[in-house]
């Protein structure tokens, strides 16, 4: 039953000037980390946890989810602008976004997103306060089996990310997996791969994959043709804020993609990252112009962002409903309610409603707040466009050395980062296509390490074909390749390579 | 990638035998390396494949990861400080060649600049104990 009066006191909070206050600087701090390459919205969420002690609840709540949601939003910056995404949330945002800058749209491209990330915010925020205890029971029956088949569907995502080079992009998705093998296999607690060396226990890591594979394989190709003399292709702003027909083209791919991101983000331990790569690839299905993915368009942009903001009203829902962190950033709210003295779950929405009431409100304020700040400062930011090549690819370089070593203090994930650069860049020389590879490093341990434990505990693999969840998604599974190949083969021979 | 694929399938064999499922760990990257190696067959066997030439590389390209591990290298033993306004200087200066006043003023701004915003984000800010001299 919803309360009113709780409702209305709880909306009061969050309406006065110090709370809205709270939340701007939330919604700011978050952004800035999330344009950092390599800093996390879980290391900003957690450096904001002390700040915290002294504060009512609710507004602690407020700062955090603010944080939260900006840290979300903040990567796509980057991402359009530079090929940089700045967390892993914002891969998929580049496919079609960075094209976009190259042609000299990144103002459309960065206004979309922005309008994207509010919309997603805003549909799985709604989600959160109508559907909560429904998802939350759909969340619960995620065993094995059904982790090993959302795996697999979002594995299918590779055809659409692929662009025209399917098979190439399989080869790169498979290396992915191969190399997420490499450290300590988590079912075993025994190292495989590592040559015995220590620093490979911890296995390679995503956020120097990420890096790497897209960010520093860029500078190279930048700092060949900045040293050789090419005129460099400025990826100036042009309007922000998008047209209407943009965003009235594009309503029932907001809402796809907002119902993708929350569905992906109540499911523990999935994330922003595959929420945006399996939206846009249902975009690509489903337009009318699948071969304009990839090559700089709107619908990719918007799908991605819309979908992987989407995955913060999702976390919320299990998080709060059941108490379980599916995520590092929803472990550190959760456990920011708990030094408050609350106890997260079902008794929450009992004992504190207020709480509840307040984070579903920062939730929505947050997401209004992360747009105004973002469509306002999006012209500075992208200034960043105007740098001449010499100074920016040594700047970008130092900014992406740091963060990836404040992951773990560590240069050797500096070195990894080098590594994946490298990779990256003869990868773009073959043709390879990129992100399928950071695909299956997310994927990886996911697929195998519920693949074992299901064999484990059922001695068959059959769950996955009796199993409601699981055989409905292999099914979909099914039908999208065969829906893809079937599109891809009714194109001429010309149109695509393998 | 065959080679790769190869190489991986026979790293698998030393891998300790299963223990607590019938699967082991060494199950999904021989999947996976099998995978490879029939994908990378048929990449082979794909005429289309062979008729179309990689992009020549740069050597330049090459030189920004030296340049770059040279950089992590030299920031163990002489610490952040030291050495990041030195790798900003000599980067703006290479890349930005032919040398000007101009160029070297501007490489010098941003390597003071630079290190000093990072050194405070990071540092300071973020509590991120960056490398020292050793």
């Amino acid at each position: 039953m919803l309360d009113l009066q709780v409702i209305v006191a709880a909306l009061g909070s969050v309406l006065q000037v110090s709370s809205l206050a709270l939340i701007f600087v939330g919604v700011l701090g978050g952004i800035i980390v999330g344009i950092i390459p390599g800093l996390s919205t879980t290391m900003a969420v957690a450096l904001m946890i002390p700040f915290t002690f002294s504060m009512a609840p609710e507004r602690a709540m407020s700062l955090l989810v603010a944080v939260y949601v900006g840290g979300v939003s903040g990567g796509l910056i980057t991402a359009i602008l530079v090929r940089m995404p700045g967390t892993p949330a914002a891969i998929a945002s580049l496919l079609d976004g960075y094209p976009m800058a190259q042609k000299g749209l990144a103002g459309k491209a960065i206004g979309n997103a922005i309008v994207a990330s509010l919309f997603g915010t805003l549909i799985s925020g709604c989600f959160l306060i109508v559907f909560a205890p429904i998802l939350a029971s759909f969340a619960i029956r995620f065993h094995f089996a059904e982790y090993v088949a959302l795996g697999i569907f979002a594995l299918t995502a590779v055809i659409s990310i692929s662009g025209n080079s399917v098979l190439r992009g399989l080869v790169t998705c498979i290396l992915g997996l191969l190399v997420a093998t490499i450290g300590l296999s988590p079912e075993d607690g025994l190292p495989r791969f590592t040559f015995g060396q220590n620093a490979l226990v911890g296995g390679l890591g995503l956020i120097p994959a990420l890096m790497g594979i897209f960010a520093v394989s860029q500078m190279m190709h930048e700092a060949a043709k900045g040293l050789k003399g090419h005129t460099q292709t400025p990826a100036r702003l042009d309007r922000v804020l998008p047209t209407l027909s943009d965003i009235t083209g594009n309503l029932f791919n907001y809402l796809r993609s907002g119902l993708i991101g929350t569905f992906i983000g109540v499911v523990p331990a999935m994330g922003g990252g595959p929420a945006g790569l399996i939206a846009y690839s249902q975009a690509r299905n489903a337009s009318r112009k699948p071969e304009l993915f990839g090559t700089g368009h709107v619908p990719g942009v918007i799908a991605a962002e819309t979908a992987n903001n989407a995955t913060i009203g999702g976390a919320l829902i299990i998080a709060l409903t059941l108490g379980i962190p599916g995520d590092p950033v929803t472990a550190i709210l959760l456990g920011g309610l708990m030094i408050h003295g609350l106890q997260p779950g079902p008794q929450l929405f009992a004992a504190n409603p207020a709480i509840v009431y307040s984070i579903y409100f920062t939730v929505f304020f947050g997401s209004l707040c992360m747009a105004a700040i973002m469509l306002t400062a999006v012209r500075v930011l992208a200034r960043v466009v105007d740098i001449p090549k010499h100074l920016l690819i040594p700047g970008l370089l130092l900014l992406a050395c740091t963060g990836t070593f404040s992951i773990n203090n560590q240069l050797f994930d500096v070195y990894v980062m080098f590594g994946f650069g490298v990779l990256g860049y003869i990868f773009d020389r073959f043709r390879y296509p990129l992100p399928p590879f950071i695909l299956g490093i997310i994927l990886g341990p996911i697929i195998e390490g519920n693949f074992r434990k299901l064999w484990a505990a059922e001695q068959h693999p059959f769950d996955l074909f009796t199993r409601p969840i699981p055989l409905v998604l292999l099914l979909l599974s099914a039908l999208f390749v065969c829906f893809s190949l079937y599109r891809r083969y009714r194109k001429p021979a010309s149109e695509f390579v393998y | 990638m065959l080679i790769a694929a190869l190489v991986i399938f026979w790293q698998s064999l030393f891998l300790p035998p299963p223990v607590w499922d019938p699967l082991g760990m060494a199950f999904w990257p021989r999947v996976l390396a099998s995978a490879m190696v029939v994908m990378g067959l048929v990449l082979v066997l794909r005429r289309r494949i062979d008729g179309e030439d990689p992009e020549p590389f740069e050597g330049i390209a090459f030189l920004v990861v030296a340049v770059g591990c040279f950089y992590v290298l030299a920031m163990k033993w002489f610490g952040f400080l030291l050495v990041t306004p030195i790798f900003v200087f000599a980067s703006v200066v290479l890349l930005g060649w032919p040398p000007s006043k101009r160029r070297a003023t501007e490489a010098a701004f941003m390597a003071v600049v630079g290190t000093a915003f990072l050194y405070t984000l990071f540092q300071k800010w973020l509590l991120v104990s960056l490398p020292e001299a050793w």
